[in-house]
């Protein structure tokens, strides 16, 4: 008893590994959050308290509030409560649907000012569940009946937050999950299996979509998914036997589909290698990158305009540090509990990371992630904010060789 | 040993998930290789490329058109104007399912294609707050002036739509009333349109303007652009220069102050003014009109000019066209032409004043001396001449009075082909006279080592040469003011917009062609000819002396003279004793005998009338003759009329 009060940390113990290049992330999203918003000539309308920048700094002070309560309860206690949080969660993604769509999309449960995106804290008690469920001697995990009960975990939410829709967020649960089962050291036949099968209907949906529009009837893209798709692998809109009034509606849409990411290609391309300084960047400035999605989703385009390849590199490397660290953390977890739930929200980073930078440099065909910690967004700050306090737990209680 | 198989089992599970550790952390190193090689691709080695894109969509130039400069006649009457003008647009959203009658309704009004106005009236969709919406407003029509925007409301506010769809319920009437209230708007730009308020007055010299649509930054501009006429050769002074904002732009046209770095007002175009005088050219078109009305011909053309200086004071041709509406235009019949200037044609007689006058000048001939006519039938045995009525001896007065071939082309024998030809180029046939107008010909004359043995009879009498209106106007007006061939003017000045002169253009003399001896002698021939002796009896004016020349050509029709189809002509001038006007009447094919004195006599006349009296000319009633006139007293009469 005494040896295990001895063997806990303080939890004043910070580890600044992971939690300085948050701090520095976040001061430079409420920066570039400031830049873009400014320029727009946003703040001319609103009062000084409703600006994306303020409520940025209050959305990531309460993550810091939280990130540091859940540090302060032991992860096991957490894991033990993750199938609480998990149907909560479940429930929230569910009351998002009483709400009217916004930008055609149901995705935010809103009271008063406020605009909760449960998906974001959906992602994180998914997380804790299927950590806590796969922690288990090895021998089970080769069952298929836990196998299946895994992929029904992750299928539940991926699938409510699907059809919001939200086909971003609800992909990244794919390789989260993936690479929790395979840390957790489900066998890798069944992983392979897993991968060839999401392969084939990935495929399958795509085929559908592009080719022969809503054949499949269970698994449907939107249309402006699909569209988006066509612009990534850089396919007409227009049917080759279109008329020519439905060939103009379609070219129209394809230069609309095509323009937010040509201009952030542009605006990253222009930066070069100093940028063009801050609250200097042009796309921005004149709304060639949408006011919309500049200081979330496109905020990477920002600070690669305005502080050139220097500034996007230290986005890539303060990120890869956070990595890194959850990654170290997750090694030398003191179980498989702790191991399988940092490697889980390591993954969660990482995706967040590739996906939101790989659509602002054309990698990918866009889909809407936050880019963790820069993006404007209070859940997605405050969730972000709550799995480094995870992985501080995990840190915390990590063993000591 | 269990302890043993424990750690070594502990062992193996490290083992595999150190290596499960190391998978996973390599994947996560190669995805962010993948990011770090392609930022380093887009942002240091396309740099230049996207930095380029960046500032191209950036940068934009606006065109503002400026205001252009007005033409005016020789007393300021405003020949050509601007108008300002709106664009016409649809709101969608009061039109609805009513589309195709709406369209049909607002083509019929404006006279425009009913497809564009149809297409244009097709849903287009933008997207607003991500969210697709209609875009309710549509550009219909560009340059619409205010008249016809409430006259296109007057008309859609009767225009039966209630027919046009049947079993209405009353809630699509209350919408069809809004419709007609609503559905159509002006957007208010800085736009211009040409407009000519005299109409179809001086059209061919006016010309008339074209919008050009021009893509410019990617955005419709229209520019006008003087297409014929005196638009056209005064365009670059018309247009004035292109006011332009050069800004770094907003996309949706939102402008931010704070980016732009040029902007330069339109600078308003150069007026015209003109040596044209309304009035004359009003009576001149009346008059023209009048006497097509009678000859019927396939064209005509009239010139009327100051002979001192070559001031064209009006010109008309005929079939003529309505410069403010250039759609009109009949392709068949040409009917934008200016014929004064660009039709050719043998002349026949009328070019018997050259034939005479290279004589008298030459001193080959004096107006007395007799010509044996042959009775109107000659013949050298290779080839022959003929009068319409034949006559024995004339004087040389009297060949010209009665238009003889015969007589002329003895004449023109003695003056010979060398000489001949050099009168004809001096008087400046066979190259254009320099007129600031487009689309002038020269005519053509051979020249003489070309010439047949049969040539030179031809030519005397107007024949296998072509000369144009002006050019034979011109001729006469050398006659008219003592020898000298001056350069055809029409422009007199060019204004600053605020009325100031720029530059004044001043007459110019080309050669002196006669000596004024001949000329008046040669005058005084022509004044026989529009007497009670001569072709052109109908010439003849009460209170003024006309010194004129008729002249009757026979058209080549499928390689032969035809005796149906003619050119009637009549040149002459007055008053005689000290000539102030000079005036072509020439019609093309006219119904009946083509006599130039029965066609074109008359029209001059009535227009030689009126335009005395319109310029206030002095009566010649006292008039005589000039060479029985004492010296002092044609020096006096010249002045007077000064």
């Amino acid at each position: 008893m005494l040896m295990n009060a001895l063997s806990r940390p303080s939890p004043t113990q910070v580890d600044w590994y992971l939690l300085l290049p948050a701090l520095l992330l976040a001061a430079m999203g409420v920066a570039f959050i400031y830049s873009a918003a400014t320029v727009h000539g946003l703040d001319d309308y609103m009062r000084w308290y409703q600006h994306p920048y303020l409520r940025q700094i209050l959305a990531l002070l309460v993550g810091l509030g939280l990130g540091a309560a859940v540090c302060l309860v032991d992860y096991h206690s957490i894991a033990r409560w993750s199938l609480v949080f998990y149907w909560a969660s479940l429930l929230l993604l569910l009351i998002v649907f009483l709400y009217e769509p916004r930008y055609g999309a149901r995705r935010w449960i809103s009271v008063g000012s406020l605009a909760i995106q449960p998906s974001e804290f959906a992602k994180l008690a998914t997380i804790c569940s299927l950590a806590n469920y796969l922690s288990r001697p090895a021998n089970e995990l080769s069952s298929p009946q836990l196998l299946l009960r895994t992929l029904l975990m992750i299928g539940l939410p991926f699938a409510l937050i699907l059809i919001e829709p939200d086909l971003g967020s609800s992909i990244v649960l794919i390789p989260v999950g993936l690479s929790m089962m395979f840390m957790a050291g489900i066998p890798r036949r069944y992983l392979f299996r897993l991968l060839a099968g999401a392969a084939l209907l990935v495929s399958l949906v795509l085929v559908d979509a592009l080719y022969y529009p809503r054949l499949i009837p269970v698994f449907q893209l939107e249309d402006y998914q699909t569209n988006r798709i066509r612009v990534y692998l850089g396919m007409p809109f227009a049917a080759p036997d279109a008329s020519p009034s439905e060939r103009r509606k379609a070219d129209f849409e394809e230069r609309r589909f095509t323009y937010n990411v040509d201009q952030a290609m542009i605006s990253v391309g222009s930066g070069g290698w100093r940028g063009k300084g801050w609250c200097e960047g042009t796309q921005n400035a004149l709304g060639y990158l949408p006011k919309k999605v500049a200081h979330n989703d496109f905020i990477f385009s920002v600070i690669a305009e305005e502080w050139g390849f220097l500034g996007s590199v230290s986005v890539v490397i303060l990120h890869g540090m956070i990595i890194l660290r959850g990654l170290v953390i997750a090694a030398m977890a003191r179980d498989g509990l702790g191991r399988v739930l940092a490697v889980g929200l390591t993954m969660l980073l990482f995706t967040h990371v590739f996906i939101n930078i790989g659509v602002n440099i054309r990698l990918l065909p866009v889909t809407g992630l936050p880019l963790p910690f820069l993006s404007a967004g209070g859940s997605s700050a405050i969730s972000f904010m709550m799995a480094l306090g995870l992985l501080q737990n995990i840190k915390r209680h990590q063993r000591n060789y | 040993m269990n302890q043993r198989a424990h750690s070594m089992k502990t062992r193996t599970v490290y083992a595999k998930q150190l290596r499960r550790m190391v998978t996973f952390a390599v994947m996560l190193l190669l995805g962010f290789l993948v990011i770090a090689g392609r930022l380093v691709y887009i942002q240091l080695f396309l740099h230049e490329e996207l930095l380029s894109k960046a500032q191209e969509k950036t940068r934009r130039t606006w065109l503002r058109e400026s205001e252009r400069g007005q033409i005016l006649d020789r007393q300021g009457v405003l020949l050509a104007s601007n108008q300002r003008v709106r664009i016409l647009c649809a709101n969608l959203a009061y039109i609805d399912r009513y589309n195709d009658a709406m369209a049909k309704a607002i083509a019929t009004y404006l006279e425009v294609d009913e497809s564009a106005i149809r297409d244009r009236l097709e849903l287009a969709y933008v997207t607003v707050k991500g969210q697709e919406v209609l875009d309710p407003h549509v550009r219909l029509k560009v340059k619409v002036t205010h008249e016809e925007f409430e006259g296109l409301k007057a008309y859609l506010a009767q225009y039966p739509f209630e027919e046009v769809h049947q079993g209405l319920h009353a809630s699509d009437l209350g919408f069809i009333e809004k419709m007609r209230k609503h559905a159509v708007f002006v957007e208010p730009v800085d736009d211009f349109k040409r407009i000519y308020p005299n109409g179809m007055l001086a059209a061919h010299t006016l010309g008339f303007t074209r919008s050009q649509e021009t893509i410019h930054g990617g955005h419709t501009v229209f520019l006008t652009q003087g297409v014929a006429g005196i638009e056209k050769t005064c365009d670059d002074m018309l247009k004035g220069a292109i006011g332009w904002t050069e800004t770094e732009r907003a996309p949706r046209k939102r402008e931010l102050r704070e980016y732009r770095y040029r902007d330069l007002s339109p600078r308003a175009g150069m007026n015209v003014v003109l040596t044209l005088d309304a009035g004359l050219q009003a009576i001149v078109e009346e008059e023209l009109q009048k006497g097509v009305e009678q000859s019927h011909p396939t064209s005509a053309s009239i010139i009327l000019v100051r002979p001192q200086t070559g001031e064209i004071l009006a010109m008309a041709s005929y079939p003529t066209f309505n410069p403010n509406r250039p759609s009109t235009i009949n392709r068949s019949n040409s009917s934008d032409k200016n014929r004064a200037i660009s039709d050719q044609f043998e002349p026949g007689s009328t070019f018997k004043i050259v034939s005479i006058a290279s004589a008298l000048s030459e001193g080959t001939s004096r107006l007395e001396d007799k010509v044996f006519c042959e009775n109107g039938r000659f013949s050298n045995g290779r080839w022959s001449l003929s009068d319409d009525h034949g006559y024995g001896s004339l004087s040389v007065m009297e060949v010209l009075a009665k238009s003889s071939n015969i007589g002329t082309y003895k004449i023109i024998r003695r003056v010979g082909e060398n000489r001949f030809h050099k009168y004809i180029s001096d008087f400046g046939f066979g190259s254009m006279t320099g007129i600031q107008l487009p689309g002038e010909l020269s005519g053509t004359v051979h020249p003489v080592r070309h010439w047949r043995d049969v040539t030179l009879s031809r030519v005397a009498i107007g024949y296998t040469i072509s000369v144009t209106p002006l050019q034979i106007t011109m001729a006469m007006a050398a006659i008219a003011n003592g020898g000298y061939l001056m350069q055809p003017m029409i422009i007199d000045r060019i204004e600053y917009p605020d009325g100031r002169v720029m530059s004044q253009y001043d007459p110019h003399e080309v050669r002196q062609v006669l000596t004024s001896k001949s000329t008046r002698q040669l005058t005084e021939a022509l004044t026989r000819v529009a007497s009670e002796h001569g072709t052109a009896r109908r010439a003849q004016l009460e209170d003024y002396t006309v010194a004129g020349k008729t002249g009757t050509a026979r058209k080549i029709v499928n390689g032969h003279y035809s005796y149906a189809k003619h050119l009637a002509s009549f040149v002459g001038f007055l008053p005689a004793e000290s000539p102030e006007i000079c005036i072509s009447v020439l019609f093309n094919e006219p119904e009946g005998t083509g006599y130039g004195g029965i066609h074109s006599a008359p029209v001059f006349k009535a227009i030689a009338e009126r335009a005395a009296n319109y310029l206030n000319l002095k009566p010649s009633n006292w008039y005589l003759p000039a060479h029985e006139m004492p010296q002092e007293l044609v020096l006096q009469s010249q002045a007077m009329a000064y």
